[in-house]
């Protein structure tokens, strides 16, 4: 009689979407394998199909709640390439300027909603209190921090975009309304105080990253590429860069792919057990040219950021973790410094003379049947890439998302934490919270990667090969 | 004048409807909202509209001094009506996410910015939650009792000078 058993994770907790984790153990209670499931489906590339390409950015974002101006922004992209026009320069800095709040809010609810439960209330503790709550009656500051940073990037989306989710201001060709004065002189009143917070947050970090070693020793850290946009100079660029790809070694492999080219180095693999699609860098195959995306990811491949602060945080950055950092637990430190650099280049745009110019959307037709928009998303780069008839109808959709590329490195790495953590004769909280909190680092999204909705309570099955329960947790 | 005393009564008062309006029923309390938001009597009422309530909810809330709280709800039968008090819970309970119950909402208020505001929650009936706009008979009936009882709460709030800041 075979002994194998199989722990199962469902949901994964505290990220955007649901998924599972089943750990495989052979008859010696030891880890024999780990995938990362996502059980949704989406179908957004299929129901677009015959809807006019104008539609695109306001349909696609609804793909998410969470980064609905990351998907606009790729879709208004693809679109502008369809159109084959050059958009205007004061509406690429207000897109520009909506994406970094969006990049902003993003990796605040992340980091402080999140993650901050586990770093500041423990690995270990009653996931009862391990949450939001357990954390404002603890940390109040911490709390109010992220709800402050959060409501900032959200206000600054709403003043440009009329509202904080789901705005219909990206459109093909620029964006749909200028930036009048008084807005604009809003959004600089509100930069100060987030980067107040930013900085002390960072400055927090910094003094209880050490405490994490064990987590940091095995939380996916392991030799891979990295993928992300980089702009002229090799400096971060999240809105409009070139792709990047860096060896294991920090090395560069590829650089400055244009988005219509992006077909030339990454393939798409499928695997029976997932609804994401396995991304992989084509010249080395699959599974052996897997990467990772997202804040670690582009600071990997980055030169610099561009920016005083950020810059100076990344030194120490590198300094503590080196280049390219392997381990992902560094995704929430990247995540830090990614927010200093998009409030200091936010700054930059609103104090730039031609932020208020009125002239902002270029008109046209349809001028060619394929187009590809590229941005770098809060947790990665992503790919809208689109196909038209001649009267403009969506004819083909392919969308690669962060959390797509990131499919594979999330998979080794639920593995890595399992056999540090997981010990196959009983089931813990700790080590079954870790493999979550691996998850968490990528913060991935799942409604992205997939789409849909609903929620289950978390139940974490030890079967045997027979399928017999040896052992259950429950949550909810 | 009338407006500007409505707006100095309402000033402290903060709704907040829940729900998706691109699936059907979901959209109930947002037709709730978008109803009281027209009343001139109710100038000066904070109006949210949101999808679910999150932590950055405890800052709006904790300025205030009533929460009125809508949603579309599948306790109760299509177009069903209820109105119940709320208060912040007594544990954290289950949190798989950043989203809240109404009950997480107040705790995580006074936790973070140590004062919550009276609550209450209006309850609408809801069965149809496919994609699409609009609402089912039973629930369009129920949003137009629901305007009604709000309106009755808020305005017993203000009678018993709650809502004054």
């Amino acid at each position: 009689m075979s002994a194998t058993r199989t722990i199962t994770i469902d949901p994964v907790t505290r990220i955007e979407g649901h998924g599972k984790i089943t750990l495989q153990l052979d008859e010696k209670g030891k880890l024999a394998d780990a995938r990362f499931h996502v059980t949704q489906f989406r179908g957004f590339e299929k129901f677009v199909e015959g809807r006019p390409l104008t539609e695109m950015p306001s349909v696609m974002a609804r793909i998410c709640g969470i980064c609905p101006v990351s998907h606009s922004m790729a879709s208004a992209k693809a679109c502008d390439a369809l159109l084959a026009v050059e958009i205007p320069v004061t509406a690429v800095k207000l897109r520009k300027l909506m994406h970094l709040a969006q990049l902003v809010q993003s990796h605040a609810l992340s980091f402080f909603h999140l993650t901050s439960p586990d770093l500041l209330l423990g690995m270990d503790a009653d996931p009862a209190i391990r949450n939001v709550v357990g954390l404002a009656q603890k940390h109040p500051e911490m709390l109010k921090d992220g709800i402050a940073l959060r409501r900032l990037g959200q206000d600054i989306i709403a003043l440009l975009g009329g509202k904080r989710i789901h705005p219909a201001w990206v459109v093909a060709g620029g964006v749909a309304e200028p930036l009048d004065a008084e807005r604009r002189d809003k959004i600089a009143q509100t930069l100060p105080r987030a980067m107040e917070i930013a900085r002390r947050t960072i400055d927090w970090y910094k003094t209880v990253v050490a405490k994490f070693g064990a987590e940091i020793e095995s939380f996916a850290n392991f030799p891979s590429m990295h993928m992300g946009t980089v702009g002229p100079g090799g400096l971060l660029e999240q809105y409009h860069g070139g792709l990047r790809f860096v060896d294991a070694a920090g090395k560069i492999v590829t650089d400055g792919v244009p988005a219509a080219d992006y077909q030339t180095v990454i393939g798409e693999a499928v695997e029976k057990w997932s609804y994401m699609k396995f991304p992989y860098y084509l010249p080395a195959g699959y599974p052996a040219g897997f990467y990772r995306v997202g804040p670690l990811a582009r600071l990997n491949v980055c030169d610099r950021c561009g920016t005083p602060l950020a810059d100076r945080e990344l030194d120490e950055f590198r300094k503590h973790a080196g280049r390219p950092a392997a381990s992902s637990f560094h995704f929430h430190w990247a995540r830090l410094i990614e927010i200093i650099n998009g409030l200091e280049v936010m700054q930059q745009l609103v104090d730039s003379p031609d932020i208020v110019d009125t002239f902002v959307r270029a008109r046209a037709r349809p001028n060619r049947f394929e187009g590809v928009g590229i941005v770098e998303a809060p947790r990665g780069t992503l790919i809208h890439h689109y196909k038209i008839d001649r009267n403009g109808q969506m004819t083909w959709a392919n969308l690669i998302v962060a959390t797509g590329h990131n499919n594979l490195a999330i998979s080794r790495g639920v593995k890595q934490v399992a056999e540090r953590f997981v010990d196959g004769t009983k089931l813990r909280e700790g080590m079954l919270n870790r493999c979550e909190a691996l998850v968490r680092c990528f913060d991935p999204c799942l409604s992205c990667a997939t789409h849909a909705l609903g929620q289950m309570a978390l139940i974490v099955e030890l079967r045997d090969a027979q399928g017999q329960v040896l052992d259950e947790m429950r949550r909810g | 004048m009338k407006c500007d005393a409505a707006e100095q009564a309402n000033a402290g008062v903060l709704i907040i409807g829940i729900g998706n309006p691109l699936r059907g029923d979901d959209g109930a309390a947002v037709a709730v909202v978008m109803a009281l938001q027209g009343e001139a009597d109710l100038a000066g009422v904070t109006c949210v509209l949101a999808q679910q309530l999150m932590p950055e909810h405890a800052a709006a809330a904790s300025e205030a001094t009533c929460l009125l709280i809508v949603d579309a709800s599948v306790e109760h039968a299509p177009g069903e009506v209820c109105c119940r008090a709320v208060r912040a819970s007594e544990s954290g309970g289950t949190l798989f996410g950043h989203h809240l119950t109404p009950e997480q909402l107040l705790r995580l208020t006074e936790a973070a910015f140590g004062r919550v505001p009276a609550a209450m929650v209006v309850s609408v009936g809801a069965a149809e939650f496919a994609l699409g706009v609009g609402l089912s008979p039973a629930v369009a009936h129920g949003v137009t009792e629901a305007v009604h009882l709000a309106r009755a709460q808020l305005a017993a709030w203000l009678d018993d000078g709650v809502c004054h800041v």
